[in-house]
């Protein structure tokens, strides 16, 4: 009983970070939401487990592999078809949905986003990342470079062609 | 990449990641806590009956050295008896006082009390973190066959303490001759219930002797929801279900020849839900039984229609607006069902974003009940329950 109340109480304050996390992995709050559900009934099964400290950093692991067990199941989209997906209101100071950093980071495999997002959102050194994704500190570097360069690229051509996708002024995210 | 490009990129992505900001309603932060809850108990649920068809599995096998020359299973062939002569079951059969208080509670509950004797049927209480609740099951003979059924119960913990010094009349129903289980599903909590972690609803059922598994089946508002779940020793599934789980969306089905679906009681803080008859001739549906004006005409699927005068029943879904509002189930987005070129059609009155194979849904109060289901132009409407295929139907009505 304490434990489900403890649970509920995390879930209620880190709710907003969490599912902003989801948002920038899945890039649609919708299928974020769908990941953070998951994610928290796997944190819930183990609640007893997961230690006072530490239980942000349980969760977005919880997140991260529900995430990748989601994408297994999605092909990776081309950036019209998920700049057409965003709604650029719930943003501050959006650029043209193209060279969104949600649209950009939607072209990267899954892991590789995940890289970027833990380095440069989460500010996690290299060693920190390598726990949060489970892997070496060699592969963080290589997915953190290989992700730059695909967001350099991305930016770069989108700085040239000027492009601007109008998205669907139905669409919310809230 | 040249270092200053790499630093510029890593500036950008930091700034814009950084200004990026997402925000939930405590609402919704209520709703998603309700569905892991939820989620939470449905694992177990499976995990339980997974060991428990383990159990049965080992025991079939070995019973079936013993039993192998016997040709059929004797709780598939065999008729119920009849409600009134099931035996007494339940850990506190023997607690007489209790019975008796049950009954005289019974006895005082006015137009729906007994006439004529009372058996108990059932004693028992159920410790659990979920629900612990003690329920009496009494029946009373009635004309044809039929009993009248009544469920005693104390209020509902989840701190494991069921005071059977506490009682009060939870529901009252009828079961027709030869139907296999009886039980109730209280929607909402009563006055001294404790509301369930994450919400839901609270059932109980009896199945007849000798069964070994009911199957349950709910259309409540976000899922299709059908499970086996085996039968305790003493007769009994207790259920603990989502929020929505109510007895005009749900049934139960006890293993026989053929399987009959049957109706749990509504707890009497719910609305009041009974059988009816439905006939068609030509384009006029009629509801025959205890039918007013008003009332709405379901299926455990969802809406027939709503009951007009002569027990006339309206099937049409445009004119819904006076009894409650139409919205999609999940997110509750109101609108109306409106008929655009003899398509049935789902126009949004609220913001929010639509999805194929979002249920629509008719929302009074606690009383919620399936319409439709919206098509992948995510307008279409297409009706969960065809009113000329129907021919049992419960009538649901305010109290």
């Amino acid at each position: 009983m304490r434990e489900d109340l403890d649970f509920d109480g995390f879930v209620r304050e880190r709710y907003d970070q969490l599912l902003r996390y989801a948002v920038m992995l899945t890039g649609r709050r919708w299928d974020a939401e769908e990941v953070l559900q998951e994610a928290l009934v796997r944190c819930l099964k183990r609640w007893r487990k997961v230690p006072a400290d530490n239980a942000v950093a349980y969760a977005r692991k919880a997140i991260y592999h529900e995430f990748l067990r989601s994408a297994k199941r999605k092909p990776l989209v081309t950036l019209d078809e998920i700049a057409g997906q965003l709604d650029l209101e719930d943003f501050a100071g959006a650029v043209v949905a193209r060279e969104h950093v949600l649209a950009v980071l939607q072209i990267l495999p899954p892991r590789q986003r995940a890289a970027v997002v833990a380095r440069f959102w989460l500010d996690l050194t290299e060693a920190q990342t390598a726990v949060e994704l489970g892997c070496s500190v060699g592969t963080v570097k290589s997915l953190t470079s290989r992700g730059l360069a695909k967001v350099r690229e991305t930016w770069k051509a989108g700085a040239v062609e000027h492009a601007t996708v109008v998205t669907s002024p139905g669409r919310r995210w809230a | 990449m040249i270092a200053d490009e790499q630093d510029r990129t890593v500036a950008r992505l930091r700034h814009e990641l950084g200004a990026m900001d997402v925000h939930a309603h405590v609402d919704q932060v209520d709703r998603m806590l309700r569905r892991v809850h939820t989620r939470r108990r449905e694992q177990r649920q499976h995990t339980v009956q997974i060991v428990a068809a383990l159990a049965v599995v080992l025991i079939a096998v070995a019973g079936a050295f013993v039993v192998s020359w016997r040709q059929a299973e004797p709780d598939l062939a065999t008729p119920a008896a009849p409600v009134v002569e099931w035996p007494m079951r339940g850990n506190l059969v023997g607690d007489m006082a209790l019975h008796e208080r049950a009954e005289a509670l019974w006895r005082g509950a006015g137009e729906n009390g007994p006439t004529g004797p009372v058996r108990t049927i059932y004693a028992g209480k159920r410790v659990d973190r979920s629900a612990s609740m003690v329920v009496i099951a009494m029946v009373a003979p009635m004309d044809g066959g039929r009993s009248r059924v009544a469920f005693v119960t104390s209020a509902v913990s989840i701190h494991g303490v069921a005071d059977e010094t506490k009682l009060f009349l939870r529901a009252v129903t009828t079961a027709e001759p030869g139907q296999r289980a009886i039980g109730f599903i209280a929607a909402k909590p009563a006055s001294g219930d404790e509301e369930l972690r994450g919400g839901g609803a609270v059932g109980f059922t009896l199945a007849t002797p000798g069964a070994t598994a009911i199957k349950f089946r709910s259309s409540t508002y976000d899922m299709e929801f059908e499970e086996e779940q085996p039968i305790e020793p003493d007769g009994v599934v207790w259920l603990v279900g989502q929020t929505g789980m109510a007895a005009w969306n749900s049934t139960v089905q006890v293993a026989a020849l053929a399987p009959i679906a049957v109706r749990l009681a509504p707890a009497l803080t719910d609305p009041d839900v009974e059988s009816v008859t439905l006939t068609t001739v030509g384009q006029t549906t009629k509801a025959i039984g205890d039918v007013r004006p008003g009332d709405l005409i379901v299926t455990a699927e969802g809406l027939v229609g709503v009951a007009g005068a002569d027990g006339t029943v309206d099937t049409g879904l445009t004119g819904l607006s006076s009894i409650g509002t139409v919205q999609i189930a999940r997110s509750s987005i109101p609108g109306n069902l409106v008929e655009r070129a003899g398509v049935l059609t789902f126009e949004a009155t609220g913001p929010g974003e639509l999805h194929p194979g979002n249920r629509v849904v008719l929302a009074n109060g606690d009383l919620v009940i399936n319409l439709g289901r919206l098509g992948q132009d995510r307008l279409a409407v297409e009706r969960l329950v065809d009113p000329n295929t129907v021919t049992t139907a419960m009538r649901v009505r305010q109290r």
